[in-house]
């Protein structure tokens, strides 16, 4: 059972005169369980290269210390549960998650508060993070999910900090929390933290609107092959395009599985997943396979076989997604395709957080397996062929 | 999750934590335990609010690969399970159950997730590839070629593990993974051989958790292991080199280990608890521990080179003493977890092993641990003690 607490508060900020329209907080019960999960999400507008590159920063800065927290205080915290505070950043939300005891349930709202709103962001972290992103080395999945090259050399302290107060706004904050609490007391505590914290909401705009340049070489011998869909809207459409994903991706007996391990026998590891970004969500097919000559020839190759499996299939076919949508969405079995969208392990957890942002609307998956289940053959083939004609290739080709 | 986040905690190859919540994350009321004339082992648990039922089905290894090198059992993994026609797991799926198995340093796992009223299904797609050892030569290059793509997946951590083992046990440490060069060697009736070896009563161990009647669950699990026959065997325990040695292989980051014995060995549990609190002292770390009889390793590393020499060595007394509770509290955990969230994988993985290992025996040698144990848990880590491998690219 799912409460909802979404807090509208009515606070007057002062120096902009604007509703604070307050954070949307959920509270899950989970009986029997000794600790509490907490997700939070911070909402990102559309980017460019440059502000991509900023909120990698700040992502990477946010947990070295706030006004009240150094790093030491929030391993304490949360490394008691071996759920050590963890953040992300999405190309549409920076997500932050961690478990805390029951006993220290008491800290929740200000730790809360100072992850939300009091990043110190201070000069010689934000330049150690930019170092570290500059020399990261993504590993190949991770490369062939996000290709693009950030130019983090550009970066500006001031950048940073400007984006960072255009994020410290409660209405871009989601936030989930699971556990055995005190339902009547925490949400309260948390948002009369929240409401006293400015509203500010700048025009937004592109700092950096040139085009993403993106990887195309790995330092590994590996290839990858992506198909990058265009963004897909949750709307009325979602769930055909869901199974659609189920039908590619999920399971030993989908499209990629078959066609491209099984019969061309190319690679271990082939995925159809769905990426997060600010225009919907992205139809993602990824291949990896030990370095080839013929990675292009290969490319068109890969195309041409889902295409004629998409053609073939058959009505056994479509009950088989359908039975694996219900069978990941309901008990967590096989793999599911919105599993990507972000490295959360509770993607369940995460999913509500997520969820409310993308749509404003709960996470419902005994609705969406029913309307999948009502998809025809026909309706599924149509939106299959339109998520892999309407898909650019992405190749990155190993050392 | 645990450790999660300071340490990718593994059962070694192929078995990474489960990124998902576990189906069966609830309390368990009754868990029961048999034995079987032929010795194979079965355990039930029942889960009253689970969602599915998942059957586990484990084969400890026959320590082949001084016969057919390593990765011959691998290679078999691949081959059972496609099942009579190569469509066993569109017919599963169809259904809502989810297929998977996994070879281990020490044994294979074929696990089934099917709803509660279908457990028939998946006992009987268990049975269908026991029985299914009809490969013929197309299968097994197809199977080998997409090996050899695995391997060539492997990151960093497996690479520096696996040289680790290399390096504590010399060729009785090899990867289970397999080498391509060995592999494409291995013939249909090599395979077939190992299967008809691994498949007999003394090595199996079953495990069905999920809200099902303990007695269905129990005639449904006799019904399915009573066919094969016993085979007494035993496996040699892997001999330790002599330590310290040093490598280093094409990887990043670095790794520690240290040889340990079963799990009832309480030198093992000290290891285990010095291995965490070192995880937990460090970023970006990463833990692996395979339990095993016949010798296993305890592996902690850093995806940064230097790390880990900076938590350990400079680590001195008063700093060690100060993991101690650390240690033993994350040791708990990790067991815990491990047993909680593998949905029975554990307990069949170490039933299969010996009918005296459960994680309850783990659990008891991690509470009784003393900081001298400890102290001498953390120091085998150290340099002039341990095996220590080093990434170069």
């Amino acid at each position: 059972m799912i409460f909802p607490v979404c807090f509208v508060a009515s606070t007057f900020i002062q120096s902009q005169s604007q509703v604070n329209p307050g954070a949307n907080i959920e509270m899950i019960p989970g009986t029997n369980r000794d600790q509490i999960d907490v997700d939070a999400i911070i909402q990102l507008d559309p980017q460019g290269p440059l502000d991509r590159a900023v909120n990698q920063v700040i992502g990477e800065t946010l947990l070295a210390g706030t006004r009240d927290y150094g790093k030491a205080d929030f391993d304490a915290l949360t490394g008691s549960t071996g759920n050590r505070i963890r953040c992300e950043v999405l190309p549409d939300a920076i997500h932050i998650w961690f478990s805390i005891r029951p006993s220290d349930a008491v800290s929740l709202p200000n730790l809360l508060d100072n992850l939300l709103f009091h990043a110190s962001l201070n000069e010689d972290d934000l330049n150690k993070s930019i170092s570290n992103l500059k020399n990261q080395n993504w590993d190949y999945w991770k490369s062939a999910l996000y290709p693009a090259i950030l130019p983090f050399s550009d970066i500006r302290v001031h950048d940073i900090t400007d984006e960072y107060s255009i994020l410290c706004n409660p209405s871009r904050i989601f936030v989930t929390i699971k556990g055995p609490v005190e339902f009547a007391n925490l949400p309260a505590k948390i948002n009369a933290l929240v409401e006293q914290e400015p509203a500010l909401q700048p025009p937004r705009h592109l700092r950096d609107p040139l085009p993403y340049e993106f990887k195309k070489a790995n330092s590994r011998p590996l290839d990858s092959l992506t198909l990058v869909g265009n963004p897909i809207q949750v709307n009325k459409d979602f769930p055909a395009n869901l199974i659609a994903m189920f039908c590619l991706g999920s399971g030993k007996g989908s499209i990629l599985f078959q066609s491209v391990r099984q019969k061309l026998g190319w690679s271990y590891r082939q995925e159809a997943d769905f990426i997060g970004s600010c225009e919907g969500l992205r139809p993602t097919i990824v291949v990896i396979l030990k370095t080839s000559h013929d990675i292009l020839g290969r490319s068109m190759e890969l195309r041409k076989e889902i295409t004629g499996a998409i053609n073939a299939l058959t009505e056994q076919d479509r009950m088989r997604a359908a039975a694996m949508a219900e069978a990941v969405l309901t008990r967590s079995v096989g793999m599911n395709p919105l599993d990507s969208i972000s490295e959360d392990s509770d993607s369940e957890l995460f999913l509500d957080s997520y969820w409310r942002m993308k749509t404003g609307s709960d996470w419902d998956a005994d609705q969406l397996i029913r309307q999948m289940d009502q998809i025809p053959l026909d309706d599924l083939k149509l939106h299959l062929l339109d998520i892999v004609n309407s898909s650019t290739t992405e190749v990155i080709a190993g050392s | 999750m645990i450790f999660l986040v300071l340490a990718v905690a593994s059962m070694g190859l192929h078995r990474q934590i489960n990124a998902q919540v576990p189906p069966n994350s609830g309390e368990i009321s009754s868990r029961k335990n048999e034995f079987l004339p032929n010795n194979s082992k079965l355990e039930v648990e029942f889960v009253p609010d689970a969602k599915s039922v998942v059957i586990h089905l484990d084969a400890s290894s026959i320590g082949e690969e001084s016969e057919t090198g390593n990765g011959c059992r691998h290679l078999m993994e691949h081959l059972i399970v496609l099942g009579n026609d190569g469509k066993l797991d569109e017919r599963l799926e169809s259904q809502g159950a989810f297929l998977t198995a996994s070879t281990l340093r020490d044994g294979l796992d074929i696990s089934v997730s099917c709803k509660p009223s279908d457990l028939a299904l998946g006992i009987s797609a268990l049975a269908e590839i026991t029985a299914n050892l009809n490969w013929v030569d197309s299968d097994l290059i197809r199977e080998k070629g997409i090996i050899d793509q695995e391997i060539a997946l492997q990151n960093s951590a497996d690479k520096l593990s696996g040289e680790a083992w290399q390096l504590a046990y010399g060729e009785a440490g090899a990867n289970p993974i397999g080498d391509p060069d060995l592999l494409n060697k291995v013939t249909v009736s090599e395979v077939k051989l190992l299967a008809e070896k691994t498949f007999v009563g003394d090595r199996l161990a079953i495990t069905i958790a999920g809200p099902i009647k303990i007695s269905d669950a129990i005639s449904a699990g006799e019904g399915f292991l009573k066919r094969f026959a016993s085979q007494a065997g035993t496996n040699e325990a892997r001999t330790k080199q002599k330590l310290p040695e040093i490598g280093s292989v094409d990887a990043s980051g670095s790794v520690r280990a240290e040889p340990v014995s079963g799990i009832s060995d309480e030198s093992t549990a000290a290891t285990l608890a010095a291995g965490l609190a070192i995880a937990s002292t460090f970023s970006d770390s990463f833990f692996i521990y395979t339990p095993s009889d016949r010798g296993s390793l305890v592996v902690v590393g850093s995806q940064t080179t230097g790390e880990i020499d900076d938590a350990i060595d400079s680590s001195d007394a008063s700093d060690v003493d100060r993991l101690f509770a650390r240690g033993k509290l994350l040791a708990k955990e990790y067991v815990k977890h491990e047993d909680d969230h593998s949905n029975g994988f554990w307990r069949a993985y170490l039933l299969a092993q010996n009918a005296n290992d459960t994680p309850e025996v783990m659990l008891s040698r991690i509470a009784t641990l003393t900081i001298q144990d400890f102290r001498k848990g953390f120091n085998s880590f150290r340099k002039d003690h341990a095996v220590t491998v080093d990434g170069n690219s």
